[in-house]
């Protein structure tokens, strides 16, 4: 819990919530484009889901790394949640673009979809 | 004698534009190349435009402040207030690296600023360094100002009464004016609350007389005229010195003064790249990748031909226009930003259903970063944002340039 303590005594006020409020927007920005591109409540919160998963799986990659592997965690490490969130919207958006093109065919179904995608 | 006739076809204009405008993009794509791979510049002596490496830029140093807390009632909050203002300073001018921590030793406050960056030191030290505390001051009826025997009267703090505090502002705009001498020079202009009756009412009162800005206890002299426009002057040379004059004024009221007591440089800590072995690799890995496709046939190859093309005509393009203008860069964010936009390519070329979809998130998603992220994120946000423009330029161009190419081969 180093890593908390250190982020909670060195990091400004202004530098904490511009952090977060940054995660949040492009979390909630995302998440309502997907809605708005879908129309599917399902893809929507799928796409939620998985942004939410990825900020822990980064959070908890962070406090590995600095306390079992005991590397410092400088500023060149905050772009790791921002180069894996870009790679996530870009499946996402893989996702929802299919989907949309696909979606007005009656038999569509989430099974095909995830073939189509991930079992290339 | 016999006359000689020539007969000629009817002449195809389309077609031999189309084949002139591929030999002008295979031109174009193999000058982008050549001049964007790494050395090449070697070749010619009449040109320099080798890739400029930060890594020579960057320098980094700790700066101890001694806290002033004879004015204040709840310290704590006001070292947190403190901290924010100065990352906010750093953060706003691009500083790619900082950090601020306090300390109680001997009943007295400190501050450590450690910064590492590649901008120019001596702004750097005006945004740490300067506490930059602005008051609105007036004359008093009881002080001499033109006392030959005390010169510095006008220009000082403590010979004037307070009227008000940079908390009364909404936002303080630095621009060009026109000074006294019909020259431009730089001004702060003040700009109040839309309901702040209380400063209309100060600038009335004064029409016509001088006031003051005291900025760290020294006065800076203001006529008000008749368009009540409150604008002292400021004495920046250049647009760099007015950008940090306009961050220093704009990024939050300092709630205590400040003295540097100590400056110490530090050792960097940044990672070094050798740029030509990482072109290598990535030229390398990239191949490797599409031979790999192409071995594993389950992508189709017209699919691999056009993505292949566009990556090589976005990074090429990119590299060429950091190389021609010389703008500085951090190498391992470049490494990852070809990483990046090589996959970016790969799928949007394969699934032109999601083209719009990927284009339009991660432009938000880069948006939201320049405007909200710091140092390095910031940096790979702003270069990302014209990378996602660029590649889909490369594969329209792309797409267009091996349907060319086909119908003129006849493929």
């Amino acid at each position: 819990m180093n890593l908390i303590q250190n982020v909670i005594q060195n990091w400004s006020r202004y530098e904490l919530r511009t952090e977060i409020f940054l995660y949040l927007s492009i979390i909630a920005i995302v998440v309502l484009t997907i809605y708005l591109f879908s129309k599917n409540g399902k893809i929507t919160l799928l796409s939620f889901i998985s942004l939410c998963i990825l900020m822990l799986l980064n959070f908890l990659a962070f406090i590995i790394i600095n306390s079992l592997l005991k590397i410092q965690i400088t500023e060149v490490f905050r772009m790791t949640p921002v180069i894996s969130m870009v790679f996530l919207i870009s499946n996402l958006a893989l996702l929802t673009g299919f989907y949309s093109s696909k979606k007005k065919k009656k038999k569509i179904k989430f099974a095909n979809i995830r073939k189509r995608i991930y079992v290339r | 004698m016999k006359k000689i006739r020539f007969k000629f076809n009817k002449i195809n204009w389309k077609e031999i534009f189309n084949y002139f405008v591929s030999v002008v993009i295979s031109a174009s794509i193999l000058a982008l190349v050549l001049i964007s791979l790494p050395l090449t510049e070697k070749v010619s002596s009449s040109a320099s435009y080798d890739l400029v490496n930060k890594n020579n830029m960057y320098w980094a140093k700790e700066y101890t402040l001694e806290l002033d807390i004879s004015q204040s009632s709840d310290i704590e909050k006001d070292i947190t207030q403190l901290k924010s203002v100065l990352q906010k300073r750093l953060k706003q001018f691009d500083v790619e690296q900082s950090s601020i921590t306090s300390y109680k030793e001997n009943d007295k406050y400190y501050l450590k600023v450690n910064v590492q960056t590649s901008k120019e030191q001596e702004l750097v030290e005006q945004l740490v360094k300067a506490p930059f505390i602005v008051t609105i001051v007036t004359r008093k009826d009881d002080v001499n100002y033109e006392d030959t025997e005390n010169p510095l009267f006008p220009t000082l703090k403590k010979t004037m009464i307070k009227q008000s505090s940079e908390k009364d502002f909404r936002n303080v705009y630095v621009t060009k004016l026109k000074n006294t001498s019909g020259e431009y020079s730089y001004f702060a202009i003040f700009k109040a609350w839309p309901l702040s009756s209380k400063w209309n009412e100060f600038l009335n009162k004064y029409i016509g007389q001088t006031v003051g800005v005291s900025i760290d206890g020294f006065v800076t002299p203001v006529q008000i005229n008749e368009d009540k426009i409150f604008a002292p002057s400021v004495s920046a040379i250049d647009e760099q010195y007015a950008k940090v004059t306009s961050i220093l004024y704009n990024s939050g009221v300092s709630p205590m003064s400040y003295s540097t007591i100590k400056e110490e440089e530090k050792p960097l800590n940044i990672a070094e790249v050798d740029y030509i072995k990482l072109t290598e690799g990535i030229l390398i890995a990239i191949l490797f990748i599409y031979v790999y496709l192409l071995v594993v046939e389950k992508t189709r190859k017209s699919i691999i031909l056009k993505s292949g093309v566009a990556t090589v005509l976005t990074v090429s393009s990119w590299i060429t226009y950091l190389k021609l203008s010389a703008t500085p860069v951090d190498i391992f964010i470049l490494a990852l930003e070809v990483i990046v936009v090589a996959a970016i390519i790969r799928m949007i070329t394969e699934n032109t259903d999601s083209r719009v979809h990927i284009t339009l998130l991660l432009t938000f998603t880069s948006l939201l970063c320049i405007l909200l992220g710091f140092g390095y994120v910031k940096i790979f946000a702003n270069d990302l944002l014209i990378l996602i423009i660029l590649s889909n330029l490369s594969l329209l161009i792309s797409t267009y340039y091996i349907s060319k190419v086909r119908k003129s081969l006849k493929v």
